[in-house]
């Protein structure tokens, strides 16, 4: 029996150097360059996958199972990867499965070919820089969140991983999107400057970073959302798929990782 | 027929492994035709029938190992040397009895053939795989999947005989299947395809070779591998029975421990004496 676990041990030791050295090379469109990353292994695809069975309405298993797999697979310094970021690795990632995804489109079953879309986002991507923003004697900077504060969201504020079932009525939906909607903006503002005072946001608990954003004036949270919003729709053009005469969207969710 | 010795040589097409066997005996042949009715749960149909074979053959350790194609490989070939080349099945055809006739030597070519050897090695760069069906002794953790993809492709593990020079059949599920998950998503990928392939070789193999069986498929998974070994377990108990009857002159330990080949050459003797006896009228007792 001893021997039996020496053995295995040693085996493990062997697979896991051998499987670490599969790496390949990743573009992070923040960094503007490529970054050795290691194939996700069979394990990795399982916790992916457990994320779809997750009935937490923040897809809390599936960002915290991707945020695992990029810290421990990339070889260097994931702290500042912004969430535009993990889209491209999600896909780079995904394309070692295979490059072709099948989605289904009303009735139809789509082919996409990943590769494509990733050649498309690599020539003409172009990651958004850090944005200033003024409203009279207050201006912040805005950035898409690191994928760093938002695990640290994820992990200090969706605490209670409230469940689809615990929407009783309207005031828990109204309750939950204005949460959302405050903690997206919480996590892409990085400082707040009042007259000549600036506070770094990042230095902050997200209830407080939370409680400055619901203090901003509205005009300035409207042009937070604005910058926001087109981030999110620039990169949803390129993950738009024309298909004859259908257009799908590539979402990157735990069945997108299904071989 | 002497218990000590094993005086047929067999080595295993997939997995290699070398042993000597004997024939089935007479009392293995009548609890292997009436096991085949008497156990309504596979498992435990195969926990038995596995014990009978495993009695015949010397290399018992190594025999667990051998996979669920060989060990239904060594049922028809036991049955070859145990009982002869050919097996008849009686069956009704448009509401009348037609018979059958299976060539068992056939039967192991076509399943042999049907198989794509160069499915079960997988080389990329670093990792060398080689892949086959899961052992005899992992039988119960393949019946126990449920048919349904996701438990079918969870199981895909035990279908890993090494990785490199890493042996995964003697190591322990929970052990077999950590390594397996230490794998490159895209290897796995190539496995499963390989696995699925493996799959689809075996549906579209003709076992039998007959119109009558075309849509009989061969699938670990399903119950159609349990109704082949049944397939090959069937002996007419009646006709054992009225052998050993007409046989009762001898030593009925003896007869017990004979091959049904060695039984059918006494009775054979017993007959030729009758009808020497009787002047060369008709045997009452003819088998024929």
């Amino acid at each position: 029996m001893e021997d039996n676990i020496l053995d295995f041990n040693k085996a493990l030791n062997e697979l896991s150097q051998l499987a670490n050295n599969y790496s390949f090379d990743v573009w992070v469109p923040s960094e503007n360059k490529t970054i050795k990353f290691n194939e996700i292994n069979a394990f990795q695809q399982k916790q992916i996958l457990s994320g779809s069975m997750d009935t937490s309405i923040y897809s809390k298993k599936f960002n915290s199972a991707i945020y695992d797999i990029i810290q421990n697979n990339c070889s260097e310094d994931i702290s500042k990867f912004t969430i535009l970021d993990k889209i491209l690795i999600c896909l780079q990632l995904r394309e070692k499965i295979s490059n072709v995804i099948k989605i289904q489109n009303n009735n139809d079953k789509i082919d996409v070919n990943i590769s494509d879309v990733i050649e498309k986002l690599k020539t003409s991507y172009i990651h958004p820089k850090e944005s200033e923003l003024k409203h009279n004697n207050i201006s912040i900077t805005i950035y898409p969140s690191y994928i760093s504060e938002e695990k640290l969201y994820d992990d200090t504020v969706l605490i209670d991983n409230k469940k689809a079932e615990d929407i009783k009525n309207t005031d828990d939906i109204q309750t939950i999107i204005s949460d959302a909607f405050i903690g997206e903006l919480a996590k892409s503002i990085k400082n707040l400057k009042i007259d000549d005072n600036v506070i770094e946001l990042t230095t902050l608990t997200f209830k407080q970073r939370m409680k400055l954003v619901e203090r901003m004036p509205a005009s300035l949270i409207q042009d937070v959302l604005n910058i926001v919003s087109e981030w999110k729709k620039t990169i949803d053009e390129f993950l738009t798929v024309k298909h004859e005469d259908q257009t799908v969207l590539v979402k990157i969710d735990p069945l997108f990782f299904i071989g | 027929m002497d218990d000590k010795y094993y005086d047929y040589f067999l080595e295993f097409p997939y997995s290699k492994i070398k042993t000597n066997y004997k024939e089935i005996s007479t009392k293995d042949q009548l609890y292997i035709s009436k096991s085949r009715l008497t156990f309504n749960d596979k498992v435990e149909y195969i926990k038995f029938i596995k014990e009978i074979y495993k009695s015949i053959v010397k290399n018992k350790e190594d025999f667990e190992c051998i996979d669920l194609i060989e060990f239904l490989f060594f049922i028809i070939k036991n049955r070859i040397i145990s009982n002869g080349p050919s097996m008849e099945l009686i069956t009704e055809v448009n509401g009348m009895n037609a018979k059958i006739n299976l060539n068992l030597n056939d039967i192991l070519k076509n399943i042999f053939n049907g198989l794509d050897m160069s499915l079960l090695n997988i080389k990329t760069d670093k990792f060398i795989v080689n892949i086959g069906f899961p052992c005899l002794k992992d039988f119960e953790k393949v019946f126990n999947s449920k048919n349904n993809t996701i438990d079918i492709i969870n199981s895909f593990y035990l279908f890993i005989k090494t990785v490199n020079n890493i042996e995964f059949i003697n190591l322990t599920y929970e052990q077999r299947e950590m390594l397996y998950n230490q794998l490159p998503v895209s290897l796995i990928v190539k496995i499963k395809e390989n696995i699925f392939k493996i799959f689809q070789n075996f549906e579209n193999i003709n076992i039998f070779n007959i119109d009558f069986f075309k849509n009989f498929k061969l699938n670990i998974y399903s119950d159609s591998y349990i109704e082949i070994i049944k397939i090959f377990s069937l002996y007419d108990i009646e006709s054992i029975h009225r052998e050993l009857y007409l046989l009762s002159d001898m030593n009925s330990e003896y007869l017990m421990k004979v091959s049904p080949t060695e039984r059918k050459l006494y009775l054979n003797f017993y007959i030729a004496e009758q009808k020497q006896k009787s002047g060369g009228g008709a045997n009452p007792f003819s088998m024929e």
